[in-house]
């Protein structure tokens, strides 16, 4: 079931590598194995996104990372009921807004965050080429992780799975 | 011996910023100063620059309220250009500024201040944030969550993106409304009337509680000065400036704010990146005014919408014509936000908004240009000098926590005063010294500017607190 896929890439585009997950989103929008799932790019992660993350079956946020080696990435799958929120202003972490979701709507779906590794996070409207070169496994990837989630839909949702 | 608290960051505001509490040697509070730490310097960044890059480069002055940049900015680009953009060009301006009011009032009431209104000033930090909001109230929360995305949504339906949008350009804007969009916004307008209503509702059952804050948050007399249409009414996008004192007396009314600088004076501090606005008439700085929410609904005869005209009031039943103190900013911005969304809905049923015609087409016809609109945190000014090839020379920004930040000030030592005990020093004392800030939910990415050349005041102290050396320009 692609069309309750949702991809939150984010980050600012002014800050070269940081932007990694909104060029992330903007390719993922334009490749066709993506046709009929959400892709969104977005500055941060806001507290309106916690409607569309409930509604979603899988969300997958991209996000740049000064963890991996540059141009490398992880995958993690977040704990549901991981209880991460905290005070804030107007920005929170993907694991805030899953909480927020589950509080306001009952509803958590599977949720992955895939961290790239990036080499600068100086000012600049774009990306080193490590970073950038990194785009094409991301998409591979995360097209994977689709595949495996709908490969399970029907018998037990991942998060099942994870906490069995 | 004089003593000093510091509450550094203050939470929950946008930007950054400090506030120092002074005590005397009895541990009474002598004064407060809200400081503001961070420096921008959008005024010396687009010097150079051609002047059909200024809307989206002072887009770029703040994430939360770009689209206010880029109203003023653009309306300062038409005089520079001497064009007026065509009618529905200017319509589809004015939705897109009430969609940021709707939505940066949603994010100041529903997600940073709902948790001290909901909880109160004594709870737990811990539970005093929008998940708390989330577990004790949920409709509330996912009121603000709705209220925000609607506005949101208006602005990324209308620009292609919710942040720094780029269609709102000189002359009017990039292209005109697709019946599609008009409709699918049209759609959502009346469950986000409905949530802002639930908010309404809610504040006006709870404000008995906070009849203490409400003395001494802020509360002093002051002027106000809000953008008024002909009839007297809120105007966001093209009103003239109205400014009423204390007791409800006008000062000035249906001034063209354009000529700003003959009325307002702009003084700076040596401990604070923020400018403080004043009236000139009564000096620095004594001519201390407020703008935004709070002053909108004072200084405007009627909001001049059905729903937020029976809120408006009430609201002046409840608290009189002028009411005196800035905890009420709360209050305001709910009516605020009520009047934005159902203008949005009036200027979408317009019979010409699917016009084609939404921009005019000019070269440099001025060597200067103003524009005025309202925020949601209040009058925003942009004022440019270009030379006859565009390049911009000069730029002054007004921002509307500028115009507060003398307010503030006030405001913040009022509350220490009061709450803040140095023997007994405990977490709400903070917590409402930091709250008063947020009723006039600053904006200090948007407001850190220099006026000429930059007010820096560098102290070296010693560990027995001696200045050691010291720097000031």
């Amino acid at each position: 079931m692609i069309d309750n896929i949702l991809v939150i890439g984010y980050g600012n585009t002014l800050r070269t590598d940081d932007g990694l997950g909104w060029y992330a989103a903007e390719r993922l929008a334009g490749d066709p194995r993506f046709a009929g799932a959400t892709v969104i790019g977005r500055h941060q992660l806001t507290p309106e996104l916690a409607f569309d993350v409930s509604r979603a079956g899988l969300v997958v946020f991209v996000d740049a990372s000064h963890g991996p080696a540059a141009g490398t990435f992880t995958i993690e799958w977040l704990q549901a009921d991981a209880g991460n929120a905290t005070g804030w202003s107007h920005i929170l972490s993907p694991s805030s807004l899953v909480d927020l979701a589950r509080e306001l709507y009952g509803q958590v779906p599977d949720v992955a965050v895939i961290r790239v590794g990036v080499e600068s996070l100086a000012f600049g409207d774009r990306m080193s080429p490590a970073a950038e070169a990194s785009l094409p496994g991301l998409a591979d990837a995360v097209a994977e992780l689709i595949a495996d989630h709908a490969a399970r839909a029907g018998t037990v949702s991942v998060a099942d799975q994870r906490r069995a | 011996m004089t003593n000093q608290i510091v509450i550094d960051p203050i939470t929950r505001i946008e930007g950054h910023s400090k506030i120092t509490i002074h005590l005397d040697d009895a541990g009474e509070v002598t004064d407060a100063q809200f400081h503001v730490t961070q420096f921008r310097g959008f005024e010396r960044i687009v010097q150079g620059r051609p002047i059909h890059e200024m809307p989206s480069i002072m887009a770029r002055i703040c994430g939360i309220c770009p689209v206010s940049h880029l109203i003023a900015s653009s309306r300062a680009c038409d005089e520079i250009l001497s064009v007026e953009p065509p009618p529905t060009g200017a319509d589809l301006r004015r939705v897109m500024n009430l969609a940021q009011i709707v939505q940066s009032n949603a994010l100041s009431f529903f997600h940073l201040s709902s948790p001290d209104l909901l909880f109160g000033f004594d709870a737990e930090p811990a539970t005093r944030n929008i998940i708390g909001v989330a577990k004790a109230n949920p409709q509330l929360a996912r009121d603000g969550v709705g209220v925000r995305k609607f506005g949101q949504q208006i602005i990324e339906w209308l620009g292609g993106k919710r942040i720094h949008p780029a269609w709102v350009v000189p002359g009017g804007v990039d292209g005109p409304l697709a019946e599609e969009t008009r409709d699918r916004i049209l759609s959502t307008i009346p469950e986000a009337i409905a949530a802002i209503e639930r908010a309404l509702a809610w504040y006006k059952s709870e404000l008995v509680r906070w009849e203490e804050e409400a003395a001494s948050f802020g509360d002093f007399r002051s002027a106000y000065m809000g953008l008024v249409d002909a009839d007297g009414n809120v105007d966001y996008y093209d009103g003239l400036l109205r400014v009423m004192d204390a007791d409800g007396h006008l000062l000035a009314d249906r001034i063209d704010p354009r000529g700003y600088r003959e009325f307002l004076g702009e003084a700076v501090e040596p401990w604070s990146y923020l400018k403080s606005v004043y009236w000139k008439v009564l000096g620095y700085p004594e001519g201390v005014y407020r703008v935004g929410p709070l002053a909108r609904v004072i200084v405007a005869t009627q909001m001049g919408t059905p729903r937020a005209d029976i809120e408006l009031d009430e609201f002046r039943r409840r608290l009189g014509r002028v009411p005196s103190s800035s905890f009420h900013y709360h209050y305001a911005r709910l009516i605020d936000t009520l009047y934005a969304a159902e203008r949005i809905e009036e200027i979408l049923r317009g019979p010409d908004i699917l016009s084609p015609r939404v921009r005019s087409f000019a070269k440099i016809n001025a060597n200067e240009g103003v524009g005025v609109s309202e925020a949601p945190r209040g009058t925003l000014i942009h004022h440019y000098r270009v030379d006859d090839d565009g390049i911009v020379q000069w730029a002054n920004l007004v921002i509307a926590t500028g115009h507060n930040n003398l307010a503030m000030n006030r405001s913040v030592a009022q509350v220490a005063k009061r709450y803040v005990k140095s023997a007994q020093l405990t977490e709400s004392m903070l917590n409402r010294v930091e709250s008063v800030i947020r009723c006039y939910d600053p904006c200090l990415s948007c407001s850190t500017h220099a006026l000429g050349e930059m007010a820096l005041h560098l102290q070296l102290i010693g560990p027995d607190g001696a200045v050691l050396d010291e720097l000031m320009r």
